[in-house]
């Protein structure tokens, strides 16, 4: 048997109203595959809700929920440094019935309070798909644990049942992030920067093209070190929103302090860079003067197509890049992708048909399909993605999943010398 | 604060188990979630995930699913993935906490999967909420349970393999007279990749029962074994039980089938000699008062074999037949942090995870990771590796 796949035309034929039903979670069982730890847990890889909240400085978090729904912060928190801000408070089958789990709450956060080190300045509560059925008022419980204890306590939802909502875990919680900024002031030359829970490159040309357009202070969360850093995000003039789950909590910064937002998507074709940085310096009002940076860019890029037209090369959906930009701008550069392993979306239609005018006849695999377990791997020379990796471990690899954001110019060059540097 | 983890972080719950006993088995494996339990089960408690493919899924259910109750909506998923896979032995749905707070009937839903898709389907009722061990026994009981009433009999017999529930009747009514001495089949039980030391250990496990029964033919259940071995389970000389995951199907097999069985994890030399070595090199094995902290079997294997003051501890289960009256079932971890506190050990062997919660204990501490309690952070592939 083989596993579901299509072609880039044959989706683009369909539209974005007739998404295959293969793409879509709730239409059939999730296979576990590589991508769907990645796309369907909201907690298992990376930055899930957890570790996400804890990027709220000074704070630390009281998981409630059945001992499964923590197991995988064992490993993650262990690996990824933040074992000692993660507390648990397990629910047992009576508590299902009780609801006395809830009540315990408050002294939970007093005994965090007595052992934590450095003391937290913030407790997050993190609730997961059990309270979630059983209508748990968690704002109120924080409401009332804060009035006992002298610290913040902030409501946070690990929904996965909530998956195809309009606040999937995801993007709830980074409208939790943000929800504890106030607006006492504006500083019209300050920006913040929303989308990711770790850093941007430090070298990305955003971050010097804003620089030299007269903005001084670039917040990003992840850089904030403590919680009066993190409140001077509540002066910034605007939002620039560097993905797309944040447009929520943007779009709730905008409604409740009158913050504005505008998005900025991560993009590798440097002519698409070029003009989005054009149309973003007119929104704004501002220039910004990228022409050396895209002229270095295109050179780059037209070294790297000379050498390596013909290489083929599977992407995936764990890389930091949209899987159907990245494989339209390789196929332009005259390499092959001849699949791609990625969810789908309406939002990926218009990159889907730029693809389908280069390479209509790339495959479409989607890592959550049950016919996945068929899956055999392909020939191809590179891949690019943890999971493309896993499809292809005899290819060779380019990750480009680092937590340090690339973006711009910069992220371009970047993956184009990875990708030198394992096929040479 | 009773239940409050101030330093541990939860170790592999029951559902993890249940997955373990039958991840080889050639099942489609439905986890009853909404996609974390998945991710949690094949990304931190299936060491196996990465390099043996099996059919796991989750069912995604989703809020409205759960509120309305809408299970034909599951049954018509696991329709698809039956299609998908094409060639399933059986089905078997995973309780998880989202069942369990709805009050999902599991055995009704796998009936309705079994007429609907003529496969043999299991409920394993799991709820998240118990450690991996319970979930292993009572996947290990399901399964026994399955092959005696008929549940696999057109699946074996389709193999051109005797009907289980008949083979079962057979040597119910007419057991076979055994020699304690003439052992040729042995049966592992409780031998999964959680249960063990290292990613080798079913191997291991193998390699010495076969020395001690010489010429034995020797199969573990719950890694290393298909569907079809399962008739061992009946058949075999002697069961060996190496966790406390397979006791209570072990103690079913004697009374039903009279089947003797030993509790025991067979250790190593390497291991136990680079113990021995280095708690004997800064005191005298008379000085030692050692807690070992793993699963109980393992626990007894030291003290039976290392000459010191040994004391087992666990978070799982603790078996008071095969328990020494010293030796503790920790309910949480005050209880766990009290008991070491008081019990004046001067060594302790166990997960470099428990680490975090004994920062201010003084003593020698010797790694002995377990997969259920750290998974692959401390993760060992050969039991030789175990002590770093």
């Amino acid at each position: 048997m083989k596993p579901f796949s299509i072609s880039v035309k044959e989706l683009v034929a369909l539209g974005a109203d007739h998404i295959p039903e293969e793409f879509i979670p709730a239409c059939h069982l999730i296979y576990s595959s590589p991508a769907t730890l990645f796309y369907n847990s909201p907690g298992a890889v990376g930055f899930g809700v957890k570790r996400a909240a804890l990027v709220l400085p000074e704070s630390a978090m009281l998981l409630v929920a059945p001992n499964a729904c923590g197991r995988n912060s064992t490993v993650m928190s262990t690996e990824e440094g933040y074992a000692d801000r993660m507390f648990y408070l397990p629910m047992t089958e009576t508590d299902l019935v009780t609801g006395r789990h809830l009540n315990r709450i408050p002294e939970a956060i007093r005994e965090i309070m007595e052992v934590a080190d450095p003391k937290p300045k913030a407790i997050v509560i993190c609730i997961t798909c059990v309270d979630a059925l059983l209508g748990t008022d968690l704002p109120r419980i924080c409401r009332k644990a804060e009035e006992e204890n002298d610290v913040l306590v902030v409501p946070s939802y690990m929904y996965a049942i909530e998956r195809e909502g309009k606040k999937p875990p995801m993007v709830a919680i980074r409208e939790t992030l943000y929800s504890l900024l106030e607006r006492p002031s504006v500083d019209p030359r300050a920006v913040n920067l929303l989308g990711f829970f770790s850093e941007l490159d430090p070298d990305s040309d955003l971050l010097s093209l804003l620089k030299g357009a007269g903005i001084r202070t670039v917040n990003q969360i992840s850089a904030m070190k403590t919680l009066d850093d993190y409140y001077e995000m509540g002066k910034a003039n605007f939002n620039i929103v560097l993905h797309p789950e944040s447009v929520y909590a943007a779009g709730t910064l905008q409604k409740r302090l009158g913050m504005p937002f505008l998005e900025l998507h991560r993009l590798y074709d440097p002519d698409r860079i070029h003009n989005q940085y054009r149309l973003f310096g007119s929104a704004v009002g501002v220039t910004l003067d990228d022409e050396a940076m895209y002229e270095r860019c295109i050179a780059k890029r037209d070294a790297f197509a000379e050498r390596y037209a013909g290489t083929s090369v599977a992407i995936g959906e764990m890389c930091n890049a949209n899987p159907y930009e990245l494989a339209t701008f390789l196929c332009r550069m005259g390499l092959r992708v001849p699949s791609i392993f990625s969810n789908l979306t309406e939002y990926d239609f218009p990159f889907l048909k730029q693809l389908a005018e280069v390479s209509p006849e790339t495959r479409v695999y989607t890592g959550i399909s049950p016919s996945m377990v068929h899956y055999e791997e392909e020939d191809v020379d590179l891949t690019i993605g943890k999971d493309a990796a896993v499809y292809c471990p005899h290819a060779k690899h380019v990750l480009w999943n680092s937590e340090k954001q690339p973006f711009g110019y910069t992220a371009v060059e970047g993956l184009l010398s990875e990708c030198e540097e394992v096929l040479s | 604060m009773k239940g409050l983890y101030r330093y541990l972080s939860p170790f592999s719950p029951d559902q993890s188990g249940a997955v373990a006993v039958l991840y080889e088995l050639g099942g489609i494996i439905v986890i009853l979630d909404a996609g974390g339990c998945a991710g949690n089960i094949c990304g931190f408690d299936e060491p196996r995930w990465g390099h043996k493919q099996s059919a796991v899924y989750s069912a995604g259910i989703r809020d409205l699913d759960a509120i309305l109750g809408r299970d034909e909506r599951t049954i018509d998923k696991v329709g698809g993935a039956v299609e998908a896979v094409g060639n399933a032995n059986f089905i078997a749905l995973i309780g998880t906490p989202v069942p369990a707070v709805v009050g999902t009937d599991l055995k009704a839903l796998a009936r309705m999967c079994e007429k609907k898709f003529g496969l043999p389907t299991l409920a394993i009722e799991t709820y998240g909420m118990e450690y991996y061990d319970k979930g292993a026994e009572l996947t290990y009981m399901t399964l026994i349970k399955a092959l005696e009433d008929g549940t696999f009999d057109s699946v074996f017999e389709a193999e051109g393999l005797p009907k289980p529930s008949e083979f079962c009747k057979k040597l119910r009514d007419e057991p076979p007279e055994r020699d304690w001495f003439e052992v040729h089949t042995v049966g592992v039980l409780g031998a999964t990749p959680l249960d063990l030391l290292g990613l080798d250990g079913a191997e291991r496990q193998r390699a010495r029962i076969a020395e001690v029964y010489t010429g034995a033919s020797v199969k573990t259940f719950g890694m290393d074994g298909g569907l079809f071995d399962l008739l061992t389970l009946f058949t075999a000389d002697r069961h060996v039980v190496i966790s406390p995951s397979g006791l209570k199907a072990a103690r079913y097999l004697e009374k039903h089938y009279g089947i003797p069985f030993e509790a025991e994890y067979r250790i190593g030399n390497e291991v136990l000699g680079g113990i021995f070595r280095a708690i004997t090199d800064i005191m005298l094995p008379s000085e030692a008062n050692v807690l070992v902290l793993h699963q109980q079997m393992v626990g007894n294997q030291f003290r039976e074999i290392l000459p010191f003051q040994t004391t087992v501890g666990t978070f799982f289960e603790l078996d008071p037949e095969l328990a020494e009256p010293q030796d503790r079932k920790f309910t949480g971890e005050d209880e766990f942090l009290d008991f070491v506190k008081n019990g004046h050990f001067n060594v302790i062997l166990g997960d470099p995870m428990y680490q975090m919660a004994l920062k201010w204990w003084k003593g020698l501490f010797l790694p002995l990771p377990q997969y259920s309690v750290s998974g692959e952070a401390h993760e060992a592939r050969e039991e030789a590796a175990l002590l770093g």
